[in-house]
């Protein structure tokens, strides 16, 4: 492993005095997952390491109204275990509890998998299904931006250098309202994702007000499934040969690329069924 | 060699400890972590080294300068072609690999150069100073262009390796008589041994005893010391090799590994040497199962008889040959399966690419063999709608039959009762209605296959079993044999044999030494499900060599006679059993005089009397076999197969260690099912494309079923220890196509592609799977 | 070679020292400390052949840096039972759990750490627990058995 400048500030005011000198040439270690792995294959370029653990700023789950914060530096663990989410936001525990590996889980942040930005990170479709809100804060400002307009690229976001993720916002799902999560591996554990699909409707009355499907390993970034929802929203009632017609406009959302887990032929195929499969279940619901 | 069955039967029942559960030995080290592998060994003064590896799948070398490197402080020794004293070459059967390469570079993992330095951090830097200048050249990828006349030539005499031909018959004068053919090709991947503990190793050279060391996981240490000596031109008697304990085998430990390079840094520079084999490092450089396109055209009758069987199999055995010419072959004489077909034609090669080096792997050309030909008999039982079960009992051999080879197998075969087990089992029973529990997208199927497997290493290669036996003061014995303790239990069940050979008091009598060249004696190689045979036959007949010796001392003090005695727990009495003296008492005696025994036993691998001509090694003499019932959950909108349950039913002869024997199958299982849906190494023009852990994928506890059974099949073998053969094969062969029969019986769809991933499993079904008729999803 | 002072506790130990911070905590056990009975598998967190208990949690040690021990808690193999055998490690040498025994000690931290947490987990727990520990030579049955075993054997005691 190469050599470093190991830096860990005791808080927020100290973050900022560090970001100010090195500006980009800066990892930032949270859990560490990512980081180790990429420090070990050489892939860092960058000489200083910020540990950010000791923030206590960015702990913590909040109940804000109809809303819940979940600190940057929530463990998945920890968000699989809080009782508030798991009322308020099982969908979010559904995806979760897929990552990686308890180890993993124990030390892995949600924050790290928000920053990191691989349209594979599978707590990020749920967080574009609960509508989250990323809470950036920097020396001089803060700034609240929608989930959605944070990824750029894989691997890119629009955090500035001098920025660092604080909190995730997210809207507590309500009793009318039902989720799955389907991510599909090539085994049943430590296994990155072939391809995902995240589903939230909000039905009244047997019938769907709202749909939000987003998508996981399809595209440069996690992305939603918007011709898929508005037709969805159209349909008075619920056919299966409607919705697979349907299913079948997910190639306009969705630009997969072949890799050494599947090829971008079945990627798109797949994530039609993948769809399909979440409507199937949540379809059947009584609302 | 008649036993007759009230005797042998008779025999089994005052059996102690044959086929029972008991503690496995050093379970007590592996788990409080006090167990120490060759990566765990450090000395004070110890330097690190790692290997230098090619840039390029296929390229000249024009060049090496390790001068800069050599600058670098804290470099101890930068090793290259050069300094080699003997021969630059290692390989099982030809020499053709270069410990470090001179003129060529044939795949990614092949060594240019070594470095030891004083710190671990060194050795990635030192590595990036030593300037190679290749010059590429092109890529051969693709086994069926590299035996073209115009492919570029790996070695000399080209692409070809070995190909071997083999008829039996009249092969068209089968398919004029056959009521139905087909005729299809299979593939099968390229799985990785995946040990936990990679080939990691650790050597020093004992200045004043003038005697190297080296610590490395291995499968054969006298042949590692062999292989060591002749590179460093040195006396293999200077070469102690000690394989154990190691982490995992498999076959890919059979090959040398890190042993030269440990031997060449230790032996030049005096100092102790670790090497740590990084998991990606592993899997660039190191041995994979060959990947093998397989042609199959089989002809039978309508009432289900097989007539005619027709297979080219070309392995892709990449940049080396290693084990690649016995692969081949022993998937030529097991490719027809374990039936009788009266009419062959067999061709084997084994092709040169650039695509890594593949050698031995647990089944060892029989895996990819048996999915083709199980595939081609479940597809024949469904197109003559005929039971699976009554098809193969149809054409199974039994004993004095002739294989697909045109040999005979005179030993013990367990075919009928397997097929006895699966008929009445109730999954396959109630497969149907196991199958009502499908719902509409998730679909449960039920598949079998059977599978045999050739132990020990064939007609016309030395293949023996040897054992030393001392008894100590205390009435217990030292039993000393050189087969290795993989992991695969071995220790046990030889300790088991010696148990019931020698009857002592209790299992703390026997201490079992096994695999190093300085203490015990050669035994061959760990391989070919041959072990237990090997170092059990010998043992065997040295416990009968020192009790004899034991009851004439025992005749000279007491005056008893021999015939007279009788010996159980540790106690030698007289016909009414009346005690004479315990073996404490004896050997207390025996060590006073001075007169403690040591016996060997020597034993060869019995071996067909009869040679196949033009095939080396064939056949083989003693079979395992084997059978797996299959249950599998079919997801038909994604492909993803989930492996419900497992039936494993298993021919080894007599079970001798219960815990080993059920942990084989259990293992076998798991390693049978991620061969058959997610292990493949890709590689694409020579580059690898899995390169670690999170790309190359095994079954981890949540894939594996927790419902797994194990039904032994205990057919007595005669010439066996106890009656016993060979088991640590064909556990994990037959599970692989049972697993893809079981996918056909859920959706109709049919797998000729191993790993059946997803992505396979998808698009083989989907023409199958209506879900609407009217829509057109693709 | 940037160096940094930590100061954590290793199975009931204070432990000073001042470390490099490019090491992992892995690295640092093997072969500073001579505590081999952590291994590495694949130094990348996808096998836990390096699985530790850091406070309270199993964590991969070689995914945790030198510098991010400061403070913890860490309990590796060797100071499961300093004297004498844990009722789960009795149980998985009575089982036959384990064939190479590489695995092992990944596996049992794993499996200590649940069941300091659940006494009496169901077959999906156990199995979900050591999800991310990689087994190559057993399929992970007589793995799961023993503990299964070991809970019996609790039982047993109780009803003594």
């Amino acid at each position: 492993m190469k050599d470093f400048e190991y830096f860990i500030p005791k808080n927020l005011d100290e973050l900022f005095e560090i970001l100010k000198i090195l500006g980009k040439n800066k990892k930032f270690l949270a859990g560490g997952t990512d980081l180790l792995v990429r420090l070990k294959d050489n892939l860092i370029k960058e000489d200083n390491i910020v540990d950010i653990k000791n923030l206590y700023e960015l702990n913590g789950i909040k109940e804000k109204e109809d809303e819940i914060e979940i600190g940057s530096l929530t463990t998945f663990t920890e968000i699989i275990e809080s009782d508030l989410l798991n009322k308020y936001s099982p969908l979010l525990i559904e995806a979760v509890k897929r990552i990686g590996s308890p180890q993993i889980r124990n030390k892995g942040t949600i924050g790290g998998n928000i920053c990191n930005a691989s349209p594979a990170g599978d707590s990020i479709p749920p967080l574009f299904c609960l509508d989250a809100k990323l809470f950036l804060l920097s020396g001089k400002e803060s700034r609240t931006v929608n989930i959605e307009d944070f990824f750029i690229g894989p691997g890119k976001t629009i955090l500035r250098d001098d920025e660092i993720l604080a909190k995730i916002i997210i809207k507590k799902m309500k009793d009318n309202e039902y989720g799955f999560f389907n991510k599909l591996g090539q085994r049943n554990a430590l296994t990155i994702a072939i391809a995902s699909s995240c589903t939230k409707i909000i039905k009244t009355n047997g019938k769907v007000d709202d749909i939000k499907i987003s998508l996981g390993s399809v595209a440069p970034t996690v992305v939603r499934a918007k011709n898929v929802e508005d037709r969805i929203k159209n349909l008075s009632q619920y056919k299966k040969d409607e919705i697979l017609k349907i299913c079948n406009e997910l190639e306009k959302d969705i630009n997969p690329i072949t890799d050494v887990r599947g090829s971008r032929e079945y990627r798109i195929e797949v994530s039609k069924y993948l769809i399909f499969e979440s409507l199937n279940y949540l379809l059947n619901i009584r609302g | 060699m008649n036993i007759k069955i009230e005797e042998k039967e008779e025999k089994i029942e005052k059996e102690k400890w044959i086929g029972k559960k008991v503690i496995q030995v050093l379970s007590k080290e592996k788990v409080t972590g006090k167990i120490k592998y060759p990566s765990d060994q450090y000395a004070e003064n110890m330097i690190w080294g790692k290997v230098l590896r090619s840039k390029y799948p296929h390229a000249l070398i024009k060049k090496i300068d390790v001068s800069k490197a050599l600058e670098l402080n804290g470099v101890i020794a930068i090793l290259t072609y050069k300094d080699i004293p003997g021969l630059n070459g290692f390989g099982v059967v030809v020499q053709d690999q270069p410990v470090l390469c001179y003129e060529k570079v044939r795949y990614l993992g092949d060594a240019v150069a070594l470095v030891a330095c004083e710190r671990k951090d060194l050795l990635d830097k030192a590595l990036e100073l030593i300037e190679v200048e290749y010059e590429p050249l092109p890529v051969v990828d693709d086994p069926l262009k590299a035996i073209e006349k115009d492919s570029p030539k790996l070695h000399k005499d080209g692409n070809i390796h070995l190909h071997t031909i083999i008829n039996k018959g009249d092969i068209e004068k089968g398919f004029k008589e056959s009521d139905l053919i087909i005729e299809n090709e299979y593939r099968t991947g390229r799985q990785e041994h995946a040990y936990l503990e990679t080939e990691s190793g650790f050597a020093f050279y004992d200045e004043n005893e003038d005697m190297l060391t080296v610590y490395c996981g291995g499968q054969y240490p006298f042949r590692d010391q062999i292989q060591i000596a002749r590179v460093l031109a040195i006396d293999p008697r200077k070469v102690r090799v000690i394989n154990e304990p190691m982490g995992g085998g498999f076959g890919g430990k059979d090959e040398i590994t890190t042993q030269i390079h440990l031997a060449l840094l230790a032996y030049q520079t005096k100092r102790p040497v670790k090497m740590e084999i990084s998991r990606d490092e592993s899997i660039v450089f190191s041995w994979k199962r060959h990947p093998m396109i397989l042609k199959y055209k089989t002809g039978v009758k309508k009432d289900g008889t097989l007539v005619a069987n027709e297979v080219y199999i070309y392995a892709d055995t990449g940049a080396y040959a290693s084990l690649g010419g016995p692969v081949v072959n022993l998937a030529v004489e097991h490719s027809c399966g374990p039936y009788r077909i009266p009419n062959t034609h067999i061709e084997g090669f084994c092709i040169y690419t650039n695509n890594g080096v593949s050698s031995a792997f647990r089944g060892f050309g029989v895996n990819q063999v048996t999915f083709a030909m199980e595939s081609q008999m479940d597809e024949i039982a469904t197109k003559l709608n005929i039971d699976p079960v009554q098809l193969r009992r149809k054409n199974i051999l039994k004993r004095g039959d002739e294989t697909g080879i045109g040999s005979r197998i005179e030993t013990s075969i367990g075919l009928n009762k397997i097929l006895d087990e699966i008929e009445k089992h109730p999954l396959y029973k109630d497969k149907e209605k196991i199958k009502l529990n499908s719902s509409e997208y998730k679909k449960f199927g039920v598949g079998i296959a059977l599978s045999y497997q050739g132990t020990g290493l064939g007609v016309g290669l030395p293949d023996y079993g040897s054992a030393w036996i001392e008894m100590r003061r205390d009435g217990g014995f030292n039993v000393y044999t050189g087969s290795v303790e993989l992991g695969q239990g071995a220790k046990t069940t030889l300790k088991l044999i010696a148990l019931e050979s020698l009857k002592p008091s209790d299992e703390d009598k026997i201490f079992i030494i096994t695999g190093d060249t300085y203490l015990t004696p050669d035994c061959g190689t760990t391989t070919a499900s041959g072990a237990t045979y090997r170092s059990g036959k010998a043992i065997n007949i040295a416990s009968k060599k020192m009790l004899t010796i034991l009851k004439k001392e025992v005749n000279e003090i007491y005056n008893i006679s021999e015939n007279e005695m009788i010996i159980e727990n540790g106690c030698f009495k007289n016909k009414v059993g009346e005690k004479i003296i315990t073996f404490e008492d004896l050997g207390e005696i025996l060590y006073e005089k001075r007169r403690l025994p040591r016996v060997e036993g020597h034993f060869n691998f019995p071996t067909s009397k009869t040679k196949i001509p033009g095939a080396f090694g064939l056949p083989h003499y003693i079979f395992s076999f084997s059978g797996s019932i299959a249950l599998v959950e079919v997801n038909t909108l994604t492909g993803k197969t989930n492996l419900i349950k497992a039936v494993n039913l298993i021919d080894g002869g007599r079970v001798v260690n219960k815990i080993g024997f059920e942990g084989q199958s259990e293992g076998g299982i798991a390693m049978g099912m991620g061969y058959a849906l997610m292990e493949d190494v890709i590689i694409k023009n020579g580059e690898f494309l899995t390169k670690n852990y999170s790309t190359y994928l095994i079954p981890t506890s949540m894939d594996t079923p927790y419902e797994i059974e194990t039904i032994p099949i205990e057919s007595y073998e005669e010439l066996g220890p106890y009656g016993s053969k060979g088991i640590g094969e064909t556990t994990m062969v037959p599970i692989a196509p049972a697993i893809t029969n079981a996918i056909f019986n859920a959706t109709k769809a049919r797998i000729r592609q191993i790993p059946a991933t997803p992505e396979r499993v998808f698009f083989a079904l989907h023409p199958y799977i209506n879900l609407v008729s009217d829509t057109k999803l693709m | 070679m940037k160096k940094i002072k930590v100061n954590f506790i290793l199975n009931d130990t204070e432990i000073t020292d001042e470390v490099p911070v490019n090491i992992t905590l892995l690295e640092y056990l093997r072969e500073y400390l001579n505590l081999t009975g952590t291994k590495e598998g694949c130094s990348k967190g996808e096998c836990g052949a390096c699985t530790v208990i850091i406070d309270g949690n199993t964590i991969n040690s070689c995914l945790m840096l030198m510098p991010e021990v400061n403070g913890k808690k860490i309990q590796t193999i060797e100071g499961l039972s300093k004297d004498d055998l844990t009722t789960l490690q009795k149980s998985l040498i009575e089982e036959g759990a384990f064939q190479c025994g590489f695995c092992a000690s990944g596996m049992i931290m794993s499996l200590t750490n649940l069941l300091s947490k659940i006494k009496n987990p169901d077959l999906i727990e156990i199995r979900e627990s050591i999800s991310g520990n990689l087994c190559r030579c057993t399929g992970y049955k007589k793995i799961i058995d023993s503990v299964k075993n070991y809970i019996n054997i609790l039982s047993e005691n109780k009803m003594k």
